[in-house]
C-alpha cells in the first residue's frame, strides 16, 4: 500500500469518526472517542486527551491504548498547568501545528502519556520513549483549549508534518465539537440564571407591606398569571403568620384585567386568610371592573371592598379599634 | 371586513398579548371604557380556555361594518383541542371539568352581544364573540 492510499484511508476513517462525534452529548465522551480514534488510526499506540479548565489546569479526560491501571495512575498524577507548559509549547518545537519535544531538550513531567515504550537505539530520526508530542486543540480565537498527547509510534520514527497533518485535521474537528458542547453548557447556565432572575422578579413584584401594627397592604400591579397568583397567595399567608395581622388589604388598582383566574385566586386568598383569623379588604375595583365582574357572575359580596386604598386603610384601622381623626 | 390582529396562543403569556390586542383595537375604534373592559375580560377567558384545555390555538380580531354605520369588534378563538362533549353543560354557570369557577364561557356570553360556540369532540372548538359599539 502506497503512502497516499494509506493517508486517504486514514483520513476518511477519521472524518467519519468526527462526524459521529457530533452526536455525542458529553465532553468526556468526545475526549475518549478522540483518544481511541488516534490510537486506532495513527501510528501512535498511546494517547491522552486533556482539556484546559477555567483555572488553567489540564484534566485528562480521554485515554487510548492504556490499561485501567495506567489510566488510574495517570489520573492520580498532579495536574499540569498551562503556565508550566509555556516552556514546552514554543516555536522551536513546532512541526506543522503540533509540538514535538525530543527527550534531551526538555525536562517536563505531568501531562505525558505512559512511559512504558521500550527504549530504542538513539539515532537522529528515531523516536525516544521520553520524547513528547502534543497536538493542541484550539478554539476559534486560536487559544489552546486542550492537548492531545500521543506516544509510542509503531514505526519508531520521529513525527513528520505528513504524518501529523491528518491528525491535526482530526484535532480541529474535535476542538470544534468540544466548543459546541461548551456553548450548549453555557447556554444552559444562562437559561438557569434567567429562570432564577424571573423568580426574584416574581417575588419583588408581590410585596406585602405592613402599614400599621396589625394591618397589611398587598398592592398588586401588572398582569396576574397562574404562577404569580400562586406566589401572591403564599406571600400573603406567610406574612400573615409572621405578623399575626388582623386585616389585609389587597389593592388591585394596578391589575389591568380581573378575570375568573384572578378572581378565583382572590377568593381563595381571602378564605385562606380567614382560616388564619385575618379579614381581607379588596380595594381599587373601578366601576368598569365592578360591572364586568357582575356580568361574569363572580360573587364578591362575601368580601369587604372599598373603592380606593385610602378608604381601605381607614376601614382596616377601624376594624382594629383605631380611628383616623383630623387634628386642629 | 378586515383581519386586524392574529395571535397564536402557545404560552400563558400569549393570553396577555391577546387581551392587550383586544383592548387596543377596542380603544382604537372608540368603544367606551366599560365595553373595552368587557371585551378584554371575555378575551382573557376564552384565550385562557384555549391555553388550558387545547394547549394551542389562534385568536383572530376583525372589525365589522354594520348596516347603519355600526362598528362591531369580532374575535374568533379557534383551537384543534379535545373539543367539548356537552356544550349545554359547559355553558352553565359553575360547571367546570377541572377546578375552575365554571364562569369563563357563560360569563363571556353575558359580556358580549353575540356569542357562538362550535365544538366537535376530538377536532376542536371555535368560539366567536362580537361586541357592537354603542352610539354616543
Ligand atoms: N377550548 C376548549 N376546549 C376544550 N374544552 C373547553 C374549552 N373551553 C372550555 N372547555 C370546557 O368547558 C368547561 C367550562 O369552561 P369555563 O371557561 O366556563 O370554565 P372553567 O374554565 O372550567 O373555569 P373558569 O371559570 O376559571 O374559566 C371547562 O371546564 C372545559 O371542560
Ligand atoms: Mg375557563
Amino acid at each position: 500500500m502506497s503512502e497516499t492510499t494509506l493517508n486517504r484511508r486514514q483520513l476518511s476513517d477519521l472524518i467519519s469518526i468526527s462526524a459521529g462525534m457530533l452526536r455525542l452529548k458529553s465532553i468526556e465522551g468526545v475526549c475518549q472517542t478522540t483518544a481511541e480514534a488516534m490510537v486506532k488510526h495513527s501510528v501512535f499506540a498511546r494517547c491522552v486527551v486533556s482539556l484546559l479548565e477555567p483555572d488553567d489546569t489540564f484534566v485528562r479526560l480521554g485515554f487510548g491504548g492504556l490499561n485501567a491501571k495506567e489510566i488510574s495512575a495517570l489520573r492520580d498524577m498532579p495536574k499540569s498547568t498551562l503556565e508550566s507548559m509555556q516552556d514546552q509549547l514554543v516555536k522551536k518545537f513546532l512541526i506543522g501545528r503540533s509540538y514535538y519535544m525530543p527527550h534531551d531538550q526538555t525536562d517536563m513531567q505531568g501531562l505525558e502519556s505512559s512511559k512504558k515504550a521500550k527504549g530504542r537505539s538513539k539515532t537522529d530520526n528515531q523516536w525516544h520513549p521520553d520524547d513528547f508530542l502534543f497536538i493542541p486543540l484550539y478554539n476559534p480565537d486560536n487559544q489552546i483549549i486542550g492537548l492531545i498527547s500521543v506516544d509510542d509510534p509503531a514505526d519508531g520514527l520521529r513525527p513528520t508534518e505528513e504524518i501529523l497533518l491528518p491528525l491535526e485535521l482530526f484535532a480541529t474537528q474535535t476542538a470544534a465539537v468540544l466548543e459546541n458542547l461548551r456553548n450548549v453548557e453555557r447556554q444552559q447556565e444562562m437559561y438557569e440564571q434567567l429562570r432564577n432572575q424571573q423568580m426574584v422578579v416574581l417575588e419583588l413584584s408581590t410585596p406585602v407591606i405592613q402599614v400599621w401594627e396589625k394591618v397589611l397592604v398587598l398592592p398588586l400591579i401588572g398582569s396576574v398569571d397562574s404562577a404569580r397568583a400562586q406566589q401572591i397567595m403564599e406571600n400573603v399567608l406567610v406574612k400573615i403568620s409572621e405578623t399575626s395581622a388582623s386585616v389585609i388589604i389587597v389593592d388591585i388598582t394596578g391589575v389591568p384585567v380581573i378575570d375568573t383566574l384572578v378572581a378565583s385566586h382572590l377568593i381563595k386568598t381571602v378564605s385562606a386568610a380567614r382560616l388564619l383569623g385575618t379579614k381581607t379588604i379588596i380595594t381599587g375595583i373601578n366601576p368598569e371592573v365592578a360591572q364586568t365582574l357582575v356580568h361574569l357572575g363572580v360573587e364578591l359580596s362575601e368580601i369587604a371592598t372599598r373603592s380606593n386604598l385610602a378608604r381601605g386603610i381607614a376601614a382596616a384601622l377601624e376594624m382594629t379599634g383605631k380611628q383616623i381623626v383630623d387634628v386642629d | 371586513m378586515s383581519v386586524l390582529r392574529e395571535i397564536a396562543i402557545t404560552t400563558e403569556h400569549d393570553i396577555v398579548l391577546c387581551r392587550r390586542a383586544c383592548r387596543e383595537v377596542a380603544k382604537e375604534y372608540h368603544f367606551n371604557l366599560v365595553d373595552q373592559t368587557r371585551i378584554t375580560t371575555a378575551a382573557s377567558e376564552l384565550a385562557r380556555n384555549i391555553f388550558e384545555y387545547a394547549k394551542t390555538g389562534t385568536v383572530t380580531i376583525v372589525i365589522l361594518d354594520g348596516p347603519n354605520g355600526d362598528v362591531g369588534l369580532k374575535a374568533v378563538f379557534q383551537d384543534n383541542g379535545p373539543g367539548i362533549e356537552d356544550i349545554d353543560s359547559a355553558m352553565r354557570e359553575g360547571w367546570t371539568s377541572h377546578k375552575g369557577m365554571g364562569l369563563g364561557l357563560p360569563g363571556s356570553r353575558k359580556l358580549v352581544d353575540d356569542f357562538d360556540i362550535q365544538s366537535t369532540l376530538g377536532e376542536g372548538t371555535t368560539v366567536t364573540i362580537t361586541k357592537w359599539r354603542k352610539q354616543g
